[in-house]
């Protein structure tokens, strides 16, 4: 059991962080800006190969080194390791990215792109009267089924047990029991509300994120990115609903008890579904839509706007000039904050908060 | 599609390039009267500029009577008409020209030359539309 979680996560994670830089805009390499003309450089098309590799080795590493642990260890000290193992693959991951990240600045100057092409930002005036997402109202059947959920935990309540299973090893042994009260049988149905919220945000932020085209080929770049948007909007409904249907199961289970292994699988199924499917899309799609074919790909005299001097290290925007809070990010898939603003603090502490108060509410 | 694209290396200011950009959209009826324009701080963010340089080109744009900006409907492009030709405009056209012009002649370019230069910028401006072409 503990492998299948293991293949299900771990696995997805080391393959979509080794591919990462084959998914990046073409406007970019390793946090890089580049005119898109010269993505398929010979030495970046290198740096790209050796990246692959050296986190995919990291990865598979770090992989072997739990697979074996978890002979040795009991399934409690094992989801630790597995948690750091995870951390320390993402800080690896980082540590090799940050030496291309570098290198890449070098060849940048050395090559003097810059000098060479005429930089330039270009905006589409009409961009967010175009259908960028999917309604927020097809939000309304994970809404029904919170609401549901809701009702179903106070009609019957009184038939629920005094102990409440609250927490599972991932062998679906209960490790964790709670007394009965209106506040621990309102956990599920109010982190599934949480949760609702929290896709109803992302799916507006798709929405209103700044605009980010490629001017030396607008119309392509801008049909990719609605295409890039819409998809992800279409993921963030379906995987939500999902997310919102699974968490009726613990409420289901207070009254009619279910086979912890046939809950188990469940979950595993929904959550192998939505990382594989997250990969799966990262790839087909690229960010921004890079991976969408489009016709005509241009080569110019002009290149998309150099601004590398407002991406620490490359990952983390961080401009007080510009008004955009969210933003694409430039290496992997989805988006960013600009941290210099204000705003991007407040929702990040709120997502962090309300599951904090939830939690506390419910102890 | 209008395509709004700013040379972020060129000497003259962002506020200016912005204002000039929508003024050529309009004389290249791509936007038409009572057109909507992006908000101050959605135009910022897309072009990744302070919202003070954006409002700056809406400013003007304003003084001169090409754009309404209301607290409700947001910006658009002057529904009653655009502003005219005036005396102040011709002379300002004029002290716009001198310096353009004589930097011609210096260099050689004769009258026929200078007028047909200005017929195909017009030409060109007129039939707008060329929307893959950001240079």
């Amino acid at each position: 059991m503990i492998y299948v979680s293991m293949l299900l996560i771990f696995l997805p994670l080391v393959l979509i962080t080794a591919i990462t830089p084959y998914i990046t805009r073409k406007t970019e390499s390793f946090g890089i800006t580049i005119p898109s003309d010269v993505y398929q450089h010979p030495t970046i098309a290198e740096y790209r190969k050796k990246y692959a590799f050296q986190s995919g080795l990291a990865g598979v590493l770090i992989l072997v080194i739990l697979g074996i642990a978890a002979g040795f260890t009991t399934d409690y000290l094992w989801t630790i390791l597995y948690t750091v193992g995870i951390f320390v693959y993402i800080l690896v991951a980082f540590i090799i990215y940050f030496q291309f990240h570098k290198r890449m600045k070098q060849l940048k100057e050395k090559e003097n792109w810059k000098s060479k092409k005429k930089e330039v930002v270009a905006v589409d005036l009409s961009f967010y009267n175009k259908k960028l997402t999917y309604s927020n109202g097809w939000f309304l059947l994970p809404f029904i089924i919170t609401v549901f959920s809701l009702l179903w935990t106070f009609w019957n309540y009184d038939r629920m047990p005094e102990k409440l299973p609250m927490h599972y090893t991932l062998d679906g042994v209960v490790t964790d029991w709670a007394d009965k009260s209106y506040r621990t049988v309102l956990l599920f149905p109010f982190i599934q509300l949480f949760m609702l919220g929290l896709f109803v945000f992302i799916n507006i932020i798709i929405a209103r994120s700044k605009q980010q085209m490629d001017p030396a080929n607008p119309e392509e770049s801008i049909k990719q990115n609605i295409i890039f948007r819409r998809r992800w909007s279409l993921f963030i409904i379906i995987s939500g609903t999902m997310m919102v249907l699974l968490f009726t199961l613990p409420q289901v289970s207070f009254v009619y008890p279910i086979d912890p292994f046939i809950s188990f699988i469940i979950t595993m199924v929904v959550v192998g579904v939505i990382v594989i499917g997250a990969g799966v899309l990262s790839i087909v799609t690229g960010q921004g839509g890079s991976r969408v074919n489009v016709t005509n790909r241009k080569t110019g005299e002009i290149m998309n706007r150099d601004d590398d001097r407002y991406w620490k290290l490359g990952v983390f925007y961080f401009n007080p000039d510009d008004p955009a809070v969210w933003v694409e990010k430039r290496f992997g898939s989805g988006w960013t904050n600009n941290f210099a603003r204000p705003t991007s603090w407040i929702f990040l502490i709120l997502i962090l908060l309300i599951p904090i108060l939830i939690a506390v509410f419910a102890s | 599609m209008v395509i709004i694209s700013l040379d972020l290396q060129s000497e003259s200011p962002i506020y200016i390039q912005l204002r000039n950009k929508i003024i050529e959209g309009i004389a290249s009826k791509q936007l038409r009267p009572g057109d909507p324009l992006p908000s101050v701080r959605t135009f910022a963010q897309d072009l990744g500029v302070n919202m003070h340089t954006v409002n700056k080109a809406y400013q003007l744009l304003k003084q001169d009577g090409f754009i309404q900006i209301h607290r409700q409907k947001g910006v658009v492009i002057n529904p009653d008409g655009m502003p005219s030709v005036d005396e102040n405009y011709l002379a300002n056209v004029r002290e716009n020209l001198r310096p353009v012009i004589s930097e011609s002649v210096c260099r050689g370019m004769n009258k026929e030359e200078f007028i047909k230069l200005i017929q195909e910028v017009y030409e060109e401006i007129q039939k707008g539309g060329e929307h893959d072409d950001l240079r």
